[in-house]
């Protein structure tokens, strides 16, 4: 029998019974949007999260360190070294150190970071106020050292002078005894929105220029991302110890994962009650259309046509209920996105998008509750295919 | 079969020692008993007997849709249970036309689809399917039936539309049971007049089930039966 009166068939038997056909599609449809909306904000979460790690050209950066070692130093001839690998092409470095910042007679201890411009762009440094460090004697201060400095729009601090004392550990410098540089000044070049710990960023040659010689970190810029394993393993056949960003990303996807699965599963409680009432609508279509079958077997249809038809009716509530599924499951994604955004904007958060949909996803959940239409429907259809017309003519 | 011989010479179905039987709760009934049977392709049979005594059984077994305990059905030269029931089913489908006393109809579906259906079935194109099932319906004056479901219908209306549908593919026989159990007399002659031109100018075979005796002269060959067996078989 022609495909396409098959497919008509079904649709007219399923438009026979609107109201029921109706119900059993909402099922499916809140099954398929449960999954949608769920999943969906676990994948937005994690790439917030991943991007707010990987911020900038992240995947091309290699982070180098001493670990413990007392043996190796990061200083000029490590920078050099490094940068004789072939697959790095930069290294920049950035120190980090202990001091104090001063406001007349008070004083807060402070960390100073001593990277250059370029370091802080790998870094995604990105100040809210007033612009990166770009000359010497200029500073870049969080909020929570603009704090200190006094209330108010942090963005009237610009420009204007910070004095520090500075620690210059034995370590960093290689003398014998730790020393302090006293009332270094620099002025404020930009703000950061950062409240936890007082951070002050300034070029690393002003710390240099202090005794440091040694640094905290490198970052080495890669030719290209995929050669990071091979640029690691030169880097820590030196002595060093490395970290990817990718490691971190694959540990934030481990554990996204399993958020997916279990908030998947909420949805998947929907879907399987869902299924059961297709099912149900199903057989009971069967039970009720019993001479219909008989008919068709006795004007000769075969058995699977019968099964076809009945699968395609299956199928249509799938396909339909998970597209309307999937775009309701956006639909109220970007509703609560929007809502979300509202409440954080007023409380003076920057606008996130905590949903995203991913293609590949969506593609994968409309074949999903294709295939939950196919089997719900495979019992249903075999047994109308089994239909015995002539039991149905006696009892008739 | 010889073909050379004149169509009214040919025998259309052959039935040797048919018998069968079935349970009913826990008895073995034997419906069927040692039946011989030939029908050439310009009979008009009209079987009758009293209820119980097979008829109906052996209607079904001749369209293939039940199956016989033992014995063989030959419908033009094709022995119709050695074929699967798919194939069965597609031959009764191509060859044979079904009237129900009570007409069973696919609901989701016009009465000019209806009718249609076993064309669609064969796999015919659907313009040209209800293309035919309208001319049937001209023919058998129920034109204006089209549209309507065919289970809001009259009786009467049902049954001419269920003669559409049975001789819609052109078969070679028309099987009808008790086709006016349930329709009054005016309903009952129009589909009797149908069936008898049927068998008269279209020259298709014609095997009547019915109680009613006023229907019985219009056959060729009067089959009796009781208890599962032919007792008498005239030609008029």
């Amino acid at each position: 029998m022609d495909k396409k009166i098959l497919l008509k068939l079904a649709y007219r038997n399923l438009m026979t019974h609107r109201l029921r056909t109706l119900l059993t599609l909402t099922g499916v449809i809140i099954g398929i949007s449960a999954i949608v909306f769920l999943v969906s904000l676990a994948f937005g979460l994690e790439r917030l999260v991943s991007r707010e790690i990987t911020g900038g050209n992240a995947f091309q950066l290699i982070d180098i360190g001493t670990g413990n070692s007392q043996i190796v130093k990061l200083d000029n001839e490590a920078i050099q070294k490094i940068k004789s690998i072939k697959e790095i092409k930069n290294v920049e470095p950035s120190i980090s150190i202990g001091g104090k910042g001063k406001k007349t007679d008070v004083e807060i201890d402070a960390t100073i970071i001593g990277a250059d411009k370029q370091y802080l762009n790998w870094s995604g440094f990105s100040p809210k106020w007033g612009k990166i460090i770009d000359e010497p004697d200029k500073a870049v201060i969080n909020t929570a050292y603009a704090k200190f400095l006094g209330e108010g729009d942090p963005n009237k601090y610009l420009g204007q002078k910070i004095t520090l004392d500075i620690l210059i550990p034995k370590d960093y410098s290689g003398e014998a005894e730790d020393r302090k540089a006293e009332n270094q000044e620099f002025l404020i070049s930009g703000i950061i929105k950062d409240e936890t710990n007082v951070k002050i960023y300034t070029d690393y040659h002003n710390l240099t220029k202090l005794g440091v010689k040694n640094y905290s970190q490198l970052k080495a810029e890669l030719v290209k991302p995929s050669d990071a394993s091979y640029a690691r393993k030169a880097v820590e056949n030196m002595g060093y110890r490395t970290q990817y960003i990718g490691d971190t990303v694959a540990q934030i996807e481990q554990i996204f994962n399993i958020f997916k699965i279990i908030l998947a599963s909420f949805g998947l409680i929907a879907l399987v009650v869902a299924g059961l009432g297709l099912f149900n609508t199903l057989t009971i279509s069967l039970l009720e259309r019993i001479k219909e079958v008989a008919l068709m077997k006795i004007l000769g249809m075969k058995k699977e046509d019968i099964n076809r038809m009945f699968m395609t009716e299956a199928v249509i509530f799938g396909i339909f209920g998970g597209m309307a599924g999937i775009i309701i499951g956006i639909i109220f994604g970007i509703i609560a996105n929007a809502i979300l955004n509202h409440f954080a904007i007023r409380a003076g958060g920057d606008p996130v998008t905590i949903f995203y949909f991913s293609p590949l996803f969506l593609a994968g959940m409309l074949i999903f509750s294709t295939l939950v239409g196919f089997f719900t429907g495979f019992y249903p259809a075999r047994r109308a295919a089994k239909v015995d017309a002539l039991d149905v003519l006696r009892y008739e | 079969m010889d073909k050379n011989q004149p169509i009214h010479h040919q025998t259309i179905i052959r039935i040797e020692k048919l018998h069968k039987k079935f349970f009913t709760g826990k008895h073995l009934f034997t419906a069927l008993r040692d039946i011989d049977l030939e029908i050439k392709a310009t009979d008009f049979v009209v079987i009758y007997g009293p209820s119980g005594c097979g008829k109906t059984t052996l209607l079904n077994i001749i369209a293939g849709i039940d199956q016989p305990t033992a014995g063989e059905v030959e419908v033009r030269d094709t022995e119709i249970f050695k074929l699967s029931d798919d194939q069965r089913g597609i031959f009764r489908s191509k060859k044979m036309g079904f009237i129900h006393q009570f007409p069973l109809w696919i609901k989701s579906l016009n009465t000019l689809e209806n009718i249609a259906f076993p064309l669609l079935i064969e796999g015919e194109a659907e313009d040209y399917a209800l293309s035919c099932a309208q001319n049937v319906m001209e023919e058998l004056k129920i034109a204006d039936l089209a549209k309507p479901k065919p289970t809001s219908l009259s009786g009467g209306e049902q049954q001419r539309a269920s003669l559409a549908r049975a001789i819609v593919t052109n078969p070679w026989i028309i099987l009808a049971d008790e086709p006016t159990g349930n329709l009054d007399s005016h309903a009952s002659d129009l589909l009797m007049k149908f069936l008898e031109r049927l068998n008269k100018k279209h020259k298709r075979t014609i095997i009547l089930v019915t109680h009613n005796q006023d229907y019985w002269p219009l056959g060729t060959r009067r089959i009796e039966m009781k208890d599962g067996e032919i007792v008498r078989d005239t030609h008029n």
